[in-house]
């Protein structure tokens, strides 16, 4: 069925021909060449660009012609040069557009699109927020299972900073400030969802199960480390707990997650990827094209900004001028919300449902489906949904309490009063005032729960400084899949080498 | 006999206006047929596609496009559009996910336009791809292969015509192998995705059209070549040109022109760029004891660099000259066909190395 408008561009297109007549130099001009196919003309037609409206030059006319074709139109229903005044929506590759005769920019300071609210159900002195829609409610067991979490990670940020600053190891960054968004996410995953993180999320790894001692040996980089030592400290990894290992280059996980997710896809497994990254890690390009890809590919991947406000010394205000990173997502075609970072059940429940509607399945509904654990259903299966698998982008809010690092003093770029503003609304302290509240904690706990902690910590570092380091044979191992003959020559050279001159090796370094 | 037949009538001219019917008859030749090494990449893609369901290509116009260089040309058309994946124009973007993917367990073959905008991506085929394997103590494996065509063209300029052999074969963690010919081409890439490393696959633009002859072996869908193996493509005793992807044609050229001064050269074939096949070398250096390196990237630390380092480490009493390098000038490329071709080596420098070289 032809539309009038793509019938006056065939005609015309028709009569261009005519007076061009059979093109055959093409060489000074770059020419479109298409085929049109419809219910009378069969025709291949060669086109210069300059008989067709500006709307046409560097799109792909071919991917629209084949679908037009394919819907057994004419191909022409392109950008109408000679249109009437009756169309009202401009066809092009990218889509259907309606008109507006009004010059009126949209957003930019003038005229900003709406700030997206941020989703919370706990406020900030730990009193539930009337009417808040909570489709997942925290029983009292996950609760409790996700404050004790908290408050350990807390303790454990604290002890391990302390530790770098006495020398024990090189270097060590705290997530304090966002316990909440850190623990919250991870309650909200199935244990087999494949995290890439950026370096702030020790909480996720802490709620699968990775131990203190497993975390101390990592810092120490000793020779029970899972990474053999190779790695600076915080850049964890555990292929076990379906987390990925640290990598510096920020952003550069953004679109391997995107990659991740497309491999469960094209394998029907119903895993997501879970991607986190900073405020600044945003501005990357890597951001921006694994949103673009994630959103084009159907990728079942979560996308988890915590933007805590700091990226080192840049405030967000000079990170950004848009809507934070949820403003972005909408215009990426994805599904987005703004969530209170210290408020974990708020944090909890925008995961769970992400991960329903990452998978293609629905959400939102109270709880009926999709329970964390379950390992959900298909991939955007059953007859009640329509939705395919795709991304999910969560902002969580919050702020980031601490310095960047061990290498940062953030006293040079903050005050104190806002420094102090904050700590006053930690959200392990939010939480617990709001257990407290209901029954299900108390002081004698807390202190039970901080001191035991303390001491575990002191023992793994303890223990910890007591494994040797890894041996040094092992430098050579993992560069490829099987070692190649050069580099286990120079292996047998490294050994040889150290075997006939002990004094050269550090006396906690075994040779073999 | 009849390939025999068919060579001779070529030699003497019959059967050149007659395309068709060469075409037709060759068609029917069993043992030995030619095959460009477009097709011989095309056809490498096919059967590792089919042979194995994680493997998949993606890039910039692999798919409706039939391929910028038309490599992947009916590959879409074949497989579908989950195995051959056009992707929007990011390089970063393009190459941080079909890394991610291979960590989950898919074999990509990542296609670049061409190597010069791969450094859109380099921190991703290195930081990433490369080093994963090490930094997660075995743990997490990146079987991906990394492809496109590399060096200089014809009249592309500064921007398009960069050789990467150098940059990439210093990587610990990455295999880097650059076909020559039709039989380079199936055997290399077809290892390369069978390989569990990451490969960095260096093509060549010019050679995509070149035709050399295969036989059944090298077209048999189980086809591959040792990774790490130099291959002598001719054999000589008075001095060893070692080359790789577009200049090993032109050592043969140099070679053919030397014969018939009495000088015969050994033309190595590198293939793998890393691991460098010092065993081939070393064995060549002990018969000429002489040593011309040829390529077309720049002379500091190229390739080159490193092979003279190597023989005279490991091979100093043998030889009787300075490894001399030949190199492309230490200038962006210009685009001026006279000054390309005075930025490039030339059949005309090779020939004058080895004079030099010879005293």
């Amino acid at each position: 069925m032809r539309s009038r408008g793509s019938s006056a561009m065939l005609a015309h297109v028709v009569k261009t021909i005519g007076a061009f007549g059979q093109v055959k130099d093409t060489s000074s001009a770059t020419a479109l060449a298409f085929s049109i196919s419809c219910d009378r003309i069969d025709t291949s037609i060669r086109f210069y660009p300059c008989s067709i409206g500006p709307e046409l030059w560097g799109m792909s006319l071919r991917r629209h012609l084949h679908f037009c074709s394919s819907q057994g139109q004419a191909a022409v229903s392109v950008g109408s040069p000679s249109s009437s005044t009756t169309d009202n929506f401009l066809e092009v590759p990218g889509g259907r557009l309606p008109y507006t005769s009004q010059l009126q920019f949209v957003g930019g300071s003038e005229t900003p699109a709406p700030t997206i609210p941020c989703y919370r159900t706990i406020d900030s002195t730990g009193q539930d927020v009337p009417d808040a829609h909570v489709p997942y409610p925290i029983s009292q067991e996950l609760s409790l299972r996700m404050y004790t979490c908290m408050a350990r990670l807390q303790t454990m940020d604290t002890m391990f900073y302390e530790a770098q600053r006495q020398g024990r190891f090189s270097f060590y960054l705290t997530c304090q400030g966002e316990e909440a968004t850190n623990i919250g996410s991870a309650a909200g995953l199935d244990n087999k969802d494949m995290v890439f993180a950026q370096y702030r999320e020790q909480g996720v790894l802490l709620w699968r199960g990775y131990t203190l001692e497993q975390f101390a040996n990592q810092l120490l980089g000793n020779a029970k480390e899972p990474g053999k030592g190779r790695q600076m400290p915080i850049h964890y990894g555990s292929p076990e707990l379906a987390y990925q290992t640290i990598s510096s280059p920020l952003a550069t996980q953004m679109p391997h997650a995107v990659g991740a997710a497309y491999a469960y896809k094209m394998d029907r497994i119903s895993q997501v990827s879970v991607v986190y990254f900073g405020d600044g890690a945003s501005s990357e390009g890597d951001a921006h094209a694994a949103f673009n890809f994630a959103a084009v590919l159907g990728a079942p991947v979560i996308f988890i900004c915590r933007n805590n406000g700091y990226a080192i010394s840049t405030p967000a205000h000079e990170q950004y001028k848009g809507d934070g990173i949820a403003g972005r997502g909408p215009t990426y075609g994805i599904p987005t919300l703004r969530v209170d970072g210290g408020d974990v059940r708020a944090v909890y429940n925008a995961v769970v449902a992400a991960r329903a509607r990452a998978l293609g399945m629905p959400y939102n509904s109270g709880g009926v489906t999709s329970a964390p654990g379950t390992g959900g259903g298909g991939l955007g299966g059953g007859s009640e949904t329509s939705l395919g698998p795709g991304p999910v982008l969560l902002e969580c809010m919050s702020y980031r309490s601490g310095h960047h690092s061990t290498s940062d003093d953030s006293t040079r770029y903050r005050t104190s009063e806002e420094m102090r503003a904050w700590r006053a609304r930690d959200p392990v302290a939010r939480f617990r005032t709001w257990l407290v509240r209901r029954g299900w904690w108390d002081e004698a706990q807390e202190a039970a729960l901080r001191r035991t902690t303390r001491v575990q910590v002191l023992e793994a570092l303890d223990a910890a400084a007591q494994v040797p380091k890894p041996n040094l044979s092992t430098l050579f191992t993992d560069v490829y899949d099987t070692m190649p003959p050069h580099l286990e020559a120079q292996r047998a050279q490294a050994l040889e080498f150290v075997r006939r001159n002990p004094s050269v090796c550090p006396s906690d370094v075994p040779i073999e | 006999m009849l390939p025999g037949l068919l060579q001779q009538a070529r030699k003497h001219g019959v059967l050149c206006r007659v395309p068709r019917l060469t075409a037709a008859i060759r068609g029917f030749a069993s043992s030995q047929s030619e095959m460009t090494v477009r097709d011989a990449l095309n056809s490498a893609l096919d059967e590792e596609l089919a042979r194995d369901d994680k493997v998949y290509v993606l890039g910039e116009e692999v798919g409706e496009y039939q391929g910028a260089y038309k490599i992947t040309r009916g590959l879409l058309q074949k497989y579908g559009a989950d195995r051959v994946k056009d992707t929007p124009i990011t390089e970063a973007g393009f190459t941080g996910i079909a890394v991610g993917s291979a960590f989950a367990g898919l074999k990509p073959v990542c296609e670049f336009m061409t190597w010069n905008f791969a450094m859109q991506a380099i921190d991703q085929i290195i930081n990433s791809a490369a080093k994963t394997l090490y930094m997660s103590a075995g743990k997490i494996s990146c079987p991906i292969v990394f492809r496109g065509p590399n060096g200089a063209a014809a009249g592309v300029a500064a921007q398009h015509s960069q050789c990467f052999a150098a940059w990439y074969s210093s990587v610990p963690g990455l295999k880097v192998l650059a076909p020559y010919d039709s039989e380079d081409a199936r055997g290399l890439l077809k290892a390369a995705i069978r390989d569990p490393d990451p490969v960095v696959f260096l093509e060549n633009e010019i050679m995509y059209g070149q035709a050399f002859p295969v036989n059944a072996q090298v077209l048999d869908k189980d086809f591959t070549l040792p990774i790490g193996k130099a291959k002598v493509m001719r054999e000589g005793k008075h001095v060893t040109l070692v080359s790789f992807s577009k200049m090993v044609g032109y050592c043969l050229k140099a070679a053919d022109h030397l014969s018939k001064e009495g000088v015969h050269c050994e033309v190595v074939n590198l293939r793998t760029i890393k691991p460098l096949d010092k065993d081939t070398l070393l064995a060549s250096i002990k018969k000429t004891h002489k040593m011309v390196t040829v390529e077309e990237g720049w002379p500091q630390c190229g390739v080159g660099s490193e092979i003279a380092a190597l023989m005279q480490e490991l091979a100093f009493d043998e030889l009787d000259a300075p490894v001399l390098r030949v190199t492309g000038a230490e200038v962006p490329m210009p685009y001026a066909a006279n000054l390309e071709a005075a930025a490039l080596p030339q059949v005309d420098d090779i020939i004058k190395a080895v004079k030099k070289v010879l005293g």
